[in-house]
């Protein structure tokens, strides 16, 4: 228990994913009414989703880099002279 | 800056019992508080009557939910790498590599979940949900796919910065 402690403390991103699921998991197992806060949450998040990938703006975190210690060099060819 | 160390286990456990609650069965008297979101209504003419007739969408929002939480823990990890790359990278290259074999995958079901949910909301029917719930489940197999990525690491505690 410490360590998912500590984990959600270092990283706020865990305690977001249980938090957003805790209203839908609570609600199923004690039979109680979703209120309209947390069907407007849930309904934002996948819409930002929905714009974020209409957008094109794809996270970092999500990007595949090269490997740490890759060089990457970058040749420029200069252009042809032009002809008289 | 603030550096932390913290467990690496109890990383996993997060990012398991997350998946773990994804797949928590449902309840019959479960139901959505009216006026949010997931709540239409049909109007329909019946003789000389007027009948609206108002729906809450329950098995959307639980697919919602559902996507939301498996695709915040499969970013998470997929941020965890970012961020504590070089770290991971002296642990084993294959974490990176393996995480980067999910990283578009992750993006890919972000596109995959708008098209059919708005296919879905367009022609709310049982098997319209269908298309909605395989790419749940397709984002579900990458969480599991991404915790077991990280999970090959065999170390006590990572570092992380929050800014």
């Amino acid at each position: 228990m410490a360590g998912i402690a500590a984990a959600i403390a270092a990283y706020p991103q865990i305690a977001d994913i249980v938090t957003s699921g805790k209203a839908m998991i609570t609600a199923l197992f004690e039979g109680k009414v979703i209120s309209v806060e947390d069907q407007t949450a849930a309904h934002g998040y996948i819409d930002a989703l929905a714009l974020m990938y209409k957008q094109g703006l794809i996270p970092p975190a999500l990007q595949v880099q090269p490997d740490p210690g890759t060089v990457t060099t970058t040749t420029t060819v200069p252009a042809a002279p032009a002809k008289p | 800056m603030n550096t932390r160390k913290i467990k690496f286990f109890g990383l996993l456990a997060a990012a398991g019992l997350a998946a773990l609650l994804l797949v928590a069965p449902g309840c019959k008297n479960t139901s959505l508080a009216p006026g949010g979101p997931y709540s239409y209504s049909t109007t329909n003419v019946v003789g000389s009557n007027t009948v609206v007739t108002t729906v809450s969408d329950l098995q959307l929002y639980q697919a919602d939910v559902s996507f939301e939480t498996a695709y915040k823990a499969a970013f998470t990890i997929c941020n965890i790498e970012f961020q504590n790359r070089d770290y991971f990278w002296k642990i084993s290259p294959s974490i990176k590599h393996s995480i980067d074999k999910i990283r578009p995958l992750v993006w890919e079901s972000q596109g995959e979940y708008t098209t059919a949910r708005a296919a879905y909301i367009a022609h709310p029917t049982p098997a319209g949900l269908t298309g909605v719930d395989a790419v749940v489940a397709k984002i579900q197999q990458l969480l599991i796919a991404a915790t077991a990525a990280l999970g090959t690491t065999n170390t006590p505690s990572i570092t992380s910065t929050n800014q």
